[in-house]
């Protein structure tokens, strides 16, 4: 008897819950959403040289039979001389991840000067902190050096060897000021031989750099791989004073949680 | 017709008549096994109908009951009668227990209607990325804080992004999104719930741009907040 109620029970409250009206993806009103966001690593920490800018890249890639495949992503970007950035980041271009959906855009704040860094969802009114984590370690400036193929963002690459079968060719391009910034342009053009990847002929990747010395940062970048299709990342609306601070802090309200060592998120103490 | 190909066109072991019953007049030998068969058919139906109406003995079932109560520890002393189940609390504790487990379900349900399982793994930056063939779009191990990621990522390249700098700022975002979302980037998933919402993380690059996800895996990991 006992079993017997309770196999019934069980069964009905399944059968009601099995099918939620309007839930899962095959319901109408459904959307891909946010659920949450985390700090990765960070690039090498640039102190001196406060700015702030919106930063748009436009991604075409060119399919086969003619189509074409486009995507633009918006972030605007905050840096004070200390070396904190701040980086308000639209979700607008996870292409197939979340197609015709307006993403709650998330805000990630690198502090290397308390060595934490923030994710934040304004949304949601949540951060989830984490060490501060960054390729440069020692927190030192970046370095200019072969800079050909790094954009926005992307500071430095280690000058390296060119792999076997391509040839690398670096040209200086001159100076030009944009966005009211002086700025060092250089093209890169990668030839990977015919054969290299079974490509019946060779495949030249061009990049197109300018650098500016002042904010320390590549400010236009181009690039064109006709395997991956066109790049175009530039700052724009630069603005040279220091941002406020804060800026770089969580706002009191937010609910913190800490990210475990594996990034997992646990309640901040 | 060979004896073997008798008994095989023969359905239900020689039990029902045989499309090749012609065979029988010629082999004694099947037929007399057949005869056999036969008998032992009728047999058995004329044990089926006797024993239409035996019962178990009551004792049995006293002592199947019995059993159970103290196996599951709702009689504490032995040799209670059988009226013990119709105690005037005994239907309480039923109902109890049903209500007990109906809510256990409820919640257990109401919570797989968000999207966020409570047993998932914890989102987590990448520490090295599956290389593609050419041009890798991983993270040179000897640049990343390996203590901080852990050696088990499995983030995939989006196909036709961007390659990742070594010294380029990565960002995290967990979303939901479909198995066929996840199918479309290449990322081996079950082909046949295409429509069912998973958890995907998504390597951002300083350009916003994704440059590597991964499906979330099961398993321990706190909850993300929501």
């Amino acid at each position: 008897m006992l079993l017997r109620i309770l196999s019934i029970a069980l069964l009905v409250l399944a059968a009601a819950f099995a099918q939620p009206p309007g839930r899962g993806a095959g319901a109408p009103d459904w959307r891909p959403r946010l659920v949450g966001a985390e700090p990765g690593v960070q690039g090498p920490v640039v102190k001196g040289a406060p700015f702030s800018a919106d930063l748009v890249s436009e991604t075409t890639q060119t399919l086969a039979d003619g189509n074409h495949i486009r995507q633009t992503s918006r972030s605007h970007l905050y840096r004070d001389a200390e070396g904190r950035t701040r980086r308000e980041q639209s979700l607008d271009a996870l292409g197939v991840l979340a197609p015709n959906t307006n993403l709650p855009p998330v805000v990630f704040i690198n502090d290397p000067v308390a060595h934490v860094n923030y994710a934040l969802r304004p949304s949601a009114r949540t951060a989830t902190r984490s060490a501060g984590r960054s390729f440069g370690r020692n927190g030192g400036p970046a370095q200019k050096k072969d800079d050909s193929a790094a954009g926005p963002g992307r500071r430095m690459r280690s000058p390296q060897a060119a792999p076997a079968g391509q040839n690398i060719k670096t040209e200086a391009l001159g100076r030009q000021t944009i966005e009211g910034v002086p700025t060092e342009g250089t093209r890169t053009t990668i030839s990977i031989s015919a054969g290299q990847m079974g490509n019946e002929q060779a495949i030249q990747v061009v990049t197109e750099a300018w650098y500016s010395p002042d904010l320390q940062t590549v400010v236009l970048f181009k690039r064109s791989d006709p395997r991956s299709g066109e790049t175009v990342t530039r700052y724009i609306n630069i603005n040279r004073t220091e941002p406020a601070h804060t800026l770089f802090e969580v706002p009191a309200d937010y609910k913190i949680t800490d990210a475990n060592g594996r990034g997992g998120t646990s309640p901040a103490k | 017709m060979t004896c073997v190909e008798f008994w095989n066109q023969t359905p239900d072991g020689g039990l029902e008549a045989s499309p090749g019953s012609g065979h029988l007049a010629e082999c004694a030998a099947c037929g007399a096994r057949w005869d056999r068969q036969q008998a032992l058919r009728a047999g058995l139906k004329q044990l089926s109908a006797a024993m239409r109406a035996e019962e178990a003995p009551p004792r049995v079932e006293a002592g199947l009951l019995a059993a159970f109560r103290v196996q599951a520890g709702f009689d504490r002393r032995r040799g209670t009668s059988v009226s013990w189940v119709h105690s005037w609390w005994a239907p309480s504790l039923t109902w109890a227990s049903a209500a007990a487990a109906t809510v256990a379900l409820a919640v257990v349900l109401m919570h797989g209607l968000h999207p966020v399982p409570a047993s998932i793994a914890p989102l987590s930056a990448p520490h090295r990325i599956a290389s593609p063939a050419v041009e890798s779009a991983s993270v040179p191990a000897d640049q990343v804080d390996e203590d901080a990621y852990g050696p088990d990522s499995d983030f995939i390249p989006v196909p036709n992004a961007t390659r990742i700098e070594p010294n380029e700022d990565l960002n995290v975002v967990r979303v939901e999104t479909t198995r066929s979302a996840m199918m479309a980037l290449g990322i081996p998933v079950d082909a046949a719930n295409a429509a069912d919402t998973v958890l995907a993380d998504v390597v951002l690059g300083s350009d916003g741009m994704a440059r590597a996800v991964r499906l979330v895996p099961n398993g321990d990991g706190s909850l993300l907040e929501e």
